[in-house]
């Protein structure tokens, strides 16, 4: 007999389909801010300005809503060759100066931005 | 007869609601499976990020036959290519060519001509609040790395040089300017570069199609998408509205994209035609447009001239205008004109 039970393992079923989908169609978020972190500090500064910070030993610049660190001191260069990251998640790291960057974003809400 | 009349029909009974338990679960992931293949598999969205024309472009088209690679490397080649041509610093191309030997023939079919014909007609509609021709006083500011305020008489020298009417003379198969006149598409060149990459992209196949480069933004689809476009406050670190266009353009200019602050005052590479500084009329300017490459100079224009004299621009040239004010406290109103499609 089709019981009770059944329905609900039914519509559980159909739900997980139905999530399964949908799932990872769209990029939901989009870059809103810069995460710096070094030995002593660990701040957040918005995409939204242009800014050149200038540390003893390495220069982070944020230029049209991207990152980068463009300049240090350290023998590698891996950070600078690394150039600007964009997307949310996306990290730069100078690991001789333990100092590394990060894009954070928020809900996406706009495909681009007219500036 | 009468017994296995009793068992048959409670037998099948239950047989029926398993079977269908089954039925429908096989269906559901059948279903489920089929509309992952047909909108994942044949339709695919990327995105690319690339540096040109001094900043950045962003593409993002929807293919179903044709490989979204292939799109953004033609997009970057063709980027590239018209930076060389337009680009007033490339130190090579047509532009170079014209502002270094005062007067070259141009084919009629080549993209700086076809950009100083558009010009021509968007110098008019704007009363000279777009004007090409300020190449040298954007030089004796600095811009794009200004140093400070230039002295007075360097920039009333450099003003007996701009003035499109006067200094460009356009015949059918020649373009000569005056001695001494810079031409400088920046207030143009990036939206015409947009237009003709998202055009070339949409030949090539793509379903859907966005190109922005350094804020200028084109946008239209075979399938009816509505694209959000985010507008940036000229004073804020939040947007001052969002879009909602199915198709068009969209371009933003401000001042503060390219500025300076001597003695509290604000100066930026939004120079006024007519008295060679400055202007300060409005804060941003943004226009909506059938192409980027109206849009890019109409914005431009708008904020040169403010909202008093750009809500008298030709209608027909422009489909809405956001045009934000700002004084010395950043206290900020904003002027519309036309249809602005807000997103709700």
């Amino acid at each position: 007999m089709f019981k009770p039970f059944d329905g609900v393992l039914l519509l559980i079923i159909l739900a997980i389909a139905l999530l399964w989908s949908q799932c990872g169609e769209k990029e939901n978020t989009e870059p809103e801010s810069l995460r710096i972190v070094t030995s002593d500090t660990d701040d957040t500064l918005t995409l939204f300005r242009d800014t050149l910070i200038t540390m003893d030993q390495l220069t982070i610049e944020i230029r049209n809503k991207r990152a980068a660190i463009t300049h240090s001191n350290c023998h590698t260069q891996q950070c600078v060759h690394t150039g600007f990251i964009t997307t949310p998640g996306q990290m730069s790291a100078c690991m001789p100066n333990g100092v590394w960057i990060e894009i954070l974003g928020s809900e996406k809400t706009t495909d681009v931005i007219s500036y | 007869m009468q017994l296995s009349h009793q068992v048959r029909p409670g037998r099948r009974t239950t047989l029926s609601g398993k079977r269908l338990l089954v039925i429908v679960l096989f269906t559901s992931l059948i279903l489920a499976v089929g509309y992952r293949f047909v909108t994942t598999s044949h339709s695919v969205q990327a995105t690319r990020t690339f540096p040109v024309l001094g900043t950045f472009a962003t593409v993002i088209v929807t293919v179903e036959e044709v490989d979204a690679q292939l799109l953004f490397r033609k997009a970057d080649s063709l980027l590239t290519c018209l930076d060389i041509q337009l680009g007033r610093f490339s130190g090579s191309g047509q532009l170079h060519d014209l502002n270094t030997t005062g007067g070259i023939s141009i084919s009629t079919s080549s993209d700086l001509a076809g950009l100083i014909r558009r010009s021509d007609v968007l110098v008019h509609a704007t009363g000279n609040s777009f004007d090409p021709s300020m190449g040298i006083l954007s030089q004796v500011w600095g811009f794009p790395e200004p140093v400070g305020v230039p002295d007075s008489g360097v920039i009333h020298q450099a003003l007996v040089h701009t003035g499109w009417d006067l200094q460009v003379q356009i015949d059918s198969d020649s373009i000569t300017i005056q001695r001494n006149t810079i031409l400088d598409f920046g207030a143009i060149a990036k939206g015409y570069a947009v237009d003709q990459t998202w055009e070339l992209l949409i030949e090539m196949g793509a379903s859907e199609c966005l190109v922005e480069v350094g804020g200028e933004v084109r946008c239209g689809s075979s399938t009816g998408r509505i694209w959000y476009i985010g507008v940036r406050h000229p004073r804020r670190e939040t947007l001052a509205g969002i879009l909602a266009i199915t198709s068009g353009a969209v371009a933003t200019s401000g001042d503060y994209e390219c500025f300076f602050i001597e003695e509290g005052i604000r100066y930026s590479h939004l120079l006024d035609t007519d008295t060679g500084y400055p202007s300060r009329r409005s804060a941003s300017a943004t226009v909506i447009a059938g192409d980027c490459t109206t849009a890019d100079a109409m914005a431009t224009a708008a904020a040169v001239a403010g909202p008093d004299q750009a809500q008298h621009f030709p209608a027909d040239e422009y489909r809405g205008m956001i045009i934000i004010t700002a004084d010395e406290n950043d206290a900020c109103e904003t002027y519309e004109f036309g249809d602005i499609p807000w997103a709700e």
